[in-house]
């Protein structure tokens, strides 16, 4: 069933039977309105809930649309196409009536709701039956599952009592699934019967065949084989070779066949390989060696579905897998492949008595792995090659089963316009080395190399569909049609080739118009103005610089390479520079330190200003401040303690001769008797003497500085 | 009076010290036979017309023009496979002429020749030349440089420098990407089909079984090279084609 949220449909039970049509069927009666017809019970009074009447619908009514119409009948149960013509009937009344907005957005979301549902397809009532495993021993059990799909509510079947097995159930198991093809919503529901089958005795038993009916259509299930046999019976040898194989204390052994032999170069077969063990564990991985290298294409193996067989009187697990391959030449390949794969065994508890053992074994491994090699008998296999008898002149190698088409756009051309020719080749067999006759280059047809448009090819290569493009330029007026095509393939069931020929393709091919190149000017008409064809670029002028091959490129020059250097060397003098900016800033001192002969020059440089003016004052200040700053930044002091005896013991711990002391204090005085007026009056006349004076002062005072700045204070 | 004469001298300094103007076009020994070649490809000699740029070539001198006319000539014979070879070298000159973009892909088109997508990376990177690539490289290598020392001396806006160093940083690998594209190109270089209906092979031997046919102008990259064979990928398949089919096209720098 189909629900949706305002239209739900419900499709009759006999239309899975037969109405392959897709016949629609519903019960109705004549509508309260012409046109349209209602349903007996869709039209229920007036108290009735709007659930139960859908509820009621749904069991009762066939494949039919339930759509709310009118406040007397709020569901109306019609065909489709009477759904259609009514909602448009309906619409144009109610337009009429004035209420055309509303209606017409309900028609559209009707038409909408109806163009989903409308392409339902009717699904076939279908049977599957399985059985699994089909060996077993005494005293293991079987599941016979037969699934019912298409029908609900299917009675469960009849299995018939067979001596030697004891069946029981069935379990019923109900599923229903919706599944989306070609845009269409499908829906399906499906009831499986599950059986068990305990074999009471060995031997071969046939379970089926048998026929299933239900709801008066029935279908056939297929004859299962089940066979049984007593664990640890004698086996039975049925051939030399099963005999070789008894023979062995064989756990396992490995089997390798090819799907048909002999085969043709280029033709497609299977090669399945076969492990049979009993009673072991295997590991997941299984690796194939020493397969074939040269003459043969092969795709990966594929694991099939695993499986139990019966052989020797024993049950074996089979693990399948099967590649597809091809022959490359005509011969014999013969495979003798070496099969590795690992058991597991489990490892024993006692030797874990470690204690990190104990404690990540069962977290990680609890199993060991056993590599074994085995050997499956060898196989030949014949490669013919492709007869040479018949073979048609266009064969390009495909080998398999092919379609061909071709065709050509446009058909209606001017002489010197490009054709399209274009080629599909859709099958089954050598799909991804096909080739496609191409037109050969004619004197009034310019062809240019096919190339491939598409190609859509599965994933082992077996099949698919390529398209093919190639371009033709008619070169004048008379070519007339494209030669037919012909495309031959080799069919290897029944050995013989075949050809499919497409064409002659006719054309119509106008002469070039000159008019065509004239320059179409700005007052021109514009729809005249439209693309006359396409050309490549016209030439260049002469470069304004030639480059000489000989040269190595810029970037290859040492100089380039050298300069590369600057940057990370910058960036090291940036980082020192740093450093020392963060240090500096950190330690105070020693900026004060790197900061007093500068003080001190800038002093010296006022002082000497002051001498030139002859101004005792001034001059006196300024030999004060050279001082003052200089061992104030040199000695970390604050303005207010710097005085000559602290500032002479200091000189003397850094080991200052006497001499330059005596003159160092001897300034000190100098420059507290002028500034503070302890000498001779400030407003007396500065005389030449005084400036020899002063000037021996400051040369004294450099002096001084610069023996100070060699001593560690 | 004194400012005209000072231009005057400039200009004439300028003019001499250019080597655009030092060796003006009508001056280089490779323009008259350019122009000779472009007559003839006028006249329809396009023979004619490919043996003199080819001269030009022979003598040690090539640009993107020429390429490109050389491209037009071979088209214009009927070679679509050469055509292709050189509009792919002028291109590797020039990536962001449109003229040779334009005539690659329409010869192509037209020869039905096949060529592979070369993806995002590819295509930006193909954008611009190695030199560009290895000139901005250089650019930003020492704008970041001196950045990042920039802002470790700076009093103010540090976090700014050094973010912007960052970036540029960022905008250097991105140049080393690109400069990695024409260095995998020498590596493994563009191959071009010059020949007619040519055929890949599963096998570098004769006889092997055909996988594609690969028409002239095609365009693949070279994977292998074994006994006069090359393996050739295009639009996802692989074959071995004869070298003597084919071309290189290495990046000129």
């Amino acid at each position: 069933m189909r629900s949706g949220n305002k239209l739900q449909e419900e499709r009759h039970p006999l239309a899975s039977t037969s109405t392959a049509s897709g016949e629609w069927r519903a019960r109705v009666l004549p509508s309260r309105e012409p046109g349209t017809r209602q349903c007996a019970w869709g039209s229920g009074s007036a108290g009735a809930s709007r659930r139960t009447r859908r509820l009621r619908h749904r069991h009762v009514c066939g494949p039919i649309f339930v759509a709310p119409c009118s406040s007397r009948a709020f569901f109306r149960i019609v065909r489709p196409a009477q759904l259609v013509g009514s909602l448009l009937k309906q619409g144009a009344t109610k337009t009429r009536r004035g209420a055309a907005g509303s209606n017409g957005i309900r028609v559209l979301v009707f038409l909408i709701l109806l163009c989903g549902l409308l392409p339902l397809p009717v699904h076939a009532f279908q049977v599957q039956s399985e059985l699994e495993p089909t060996a077993l021993r005494i005293g293991e059990a079987a599941n016979m599952t037969i699934t019912v799909t298409g029908l609900e509510n299917p009675p469960p079947p009849d299995l018939p009592d067979i001596s030697g097995l004891r069946i029981s159930g069935p379990g019923v198991e109900r599923s229903f699934s919706f599944t989306m093809r070609n845009g269409v919503q499908e829906q399906s529901r499906a009831v499986t019967f599950r059986y068990r089958i305990i074999p009471l005795e060995p031997g071969n038993f046939k379970i089926g065949p048998f026929t299933y009916t239900a709801k008066g259509q029935s279908a056939e299930i297929p004859e299962r084989e089940l066979r049984v046999v007593m664990p640890g019976a004698p086996r039975e040898a049925e051939d030399p070779a099963q005999q070789e194989r008894d023979a062995l204390p064989d756990l396992m052994f490995a089997e390798l066949q090819v799907s048909r032999a002999p085969v043709f170069v280029q033709e497609w077969f299977e090669i399945t390989l076969s492990v049979y063990t009993r009673g072991l564990n295997l590991g997941r991985d299984i690796y194939l060696e020493n397969m074939p290298e040269t003459g043969l294409s092969m795709q990966p193996f594929q694991e099939l579905r695993a499986a139990r067989e019966i052989v020797g009187n024993d049950v074996y697990e089979v693990r399948r897998y099967r590649a597809r391959a091809r022959a490359l030449r005509s011969g014999t390949i013969v495979f003798e492949p070496t099969v590795r794969l690992h058991v597991l065994v489990e490892r024993d508890r006692r030797e874990r008595r470690d204690p990190f053992g104990d404690f990540f074994g069962p977290l990680f491994s609890n199993v060991e792995r056993h590599p074994f090699d085995l050997q499956p008998e060898p196989v030949e296999l014949a490669v013919r090659p492709l007869p040479t008898e018949g073979r048609p002149e266009s064969f390009t190698g495909a080998v398999g089963q092919f379609a061909f088409r071709a065709e050509v756009s446009p058909k209606e051309i001017t002489a010197g316009d490009p054709i399209t020719l274009r080629m599909r080749v859709a099958g089954q067999g050598n799909i991804d080395v096909v080739r496609v006759p191409s037109l050969e280059e004619q004197e009034q047809v310019r062809a240019y190399d096919v190339r491939v448009a598409s190609r859509e090819v599965n994933r082992d290569l077996t099949s698919g569909e390529k398209t093919f493009e190639q371009i033709v330029i008619p070169r004048s007026e008379e070519v007339s049609e494209l030669p037919a095509l012909q495309f031959a393939f080799f069919e290897p069931e029944t050995e013989t080739y075949r050809t499919i020929t497409e064409g002659p393709f006719p054309l119509t091919v106008r002469p070039a118009d000159p008019r065509d190149s004239r320059v179409v000017f700005g007052d021109a008409d514009p729809e005249r103005a439209r693309m006359l064809g396409a050309d490549i670029a016209y030439l260049k002028p002469p470069p304004r610089a030639w480059r000489s091959i000989m040269d190595p490129p810029w970037f290859l020059h040492p100089a380039v390479w050298g300069a590369q250097l600057i940057p990370p060397l910058a960036l090291l003098a940036f980082l020192m520079i740093g450093r020392h900016k963060r240090a500096l800033v950190h330690d105070p001192a020693r900026m004060r330190r790197r900061r007093a002969p500068r003080s001190a020059r800038t002093g010296l440089r006022n002082a000497e200003s002051a001498l030139r003016k002859r101004d005792r004052q001034a001059f006196y200040e300024a030999l004060w401040q050279a001082i003052s700053s200089y061992f104030g930044n040199r000695l970390n002091l604050p303005p207010g303690d710097i005085e000559a005896p602290m500032i002479v013991r200091a000189l003397e711990r850094g080991g200052m001769n006497e001499d330059d002391l005596n003159r160092l204090q001897r300034l000190f005085e100098i420059c507290d008797r002028q500034r503070f007026g302890l000498t001779s009056p400030t407003d007396a006349p500065v005389t030449d003497d005084h400036i020899r004076n002063w000037s021996e002062f400051m040369n004294d005072l450099n002096r001084l500085l610069k023996q100070c700045e060699r001593i560690q204070i | 009076m004194k400012t005209i004469r000072r231009t005057a001298w400039m200009v004439v300094f300028c003019i001499h010290i250019n080597p655009v103007f030092l060796h003006p076009a009508d001056a280089h020994p490779a323009t008259e036979p350019f122009e000779k070649a472009k007559q003839a490809h006028d006249e329809g000699r396009f023979s004619d017309a490919i043996a003199l740029y080819q001269s030009i070539l022979e003598q040690g001198y090539i640009s993107d023009a020429l390429l490109f006319n050389l491209g037009n000539a071979y088209y214009r014979l009927g070679e679509p496979g050469r055509a292709v070879l050189y509009y792919s070298r002028a291109s590797y000159l020039n990536p962001a002429d449109p003229d040779i973009t334009y005539n690659l892909g329409f010869v192509q088109k037209t020869a039905g020749a096949l060529s592979e997508d070369p993806g995002t990376y590819r295509r930006l990177a193909g954008r611009f030349t190695l030199s560009t690539w290895i000139g901005w490289g250089i650019a930003f290598y020492w704008l970041a440089c001196f950045g990042l020392g920039w802002s470790w001396i700076a009093r103010r806006g540090a976090i700014l420098w050094r973010r912007l160093s960052l970036l540029l940083f960022l905008a250097l690998i991105v140049t080393g990407a690109g400069a990695a594209h024409w260095i995998s190109l020498s590596i493994h270089p563009e191959v071009v089909v010059t020949e007619k209906d040519q055929e890949a092979l599963f096998a570098p031997l004769d006889g092997a079984t055909a996988h594609f046919t690969a028409p002239q102008g095609t365009v693949g990259r070279q994977l292998d090279r074994r006994n006069g064979w090359i393996l050739v990928s295009v639009d996802e398949n692989r074959g071995w084609l004869k070298e003597s089919s084919l071309e290189a096209v290495y990046p000129l720098y």
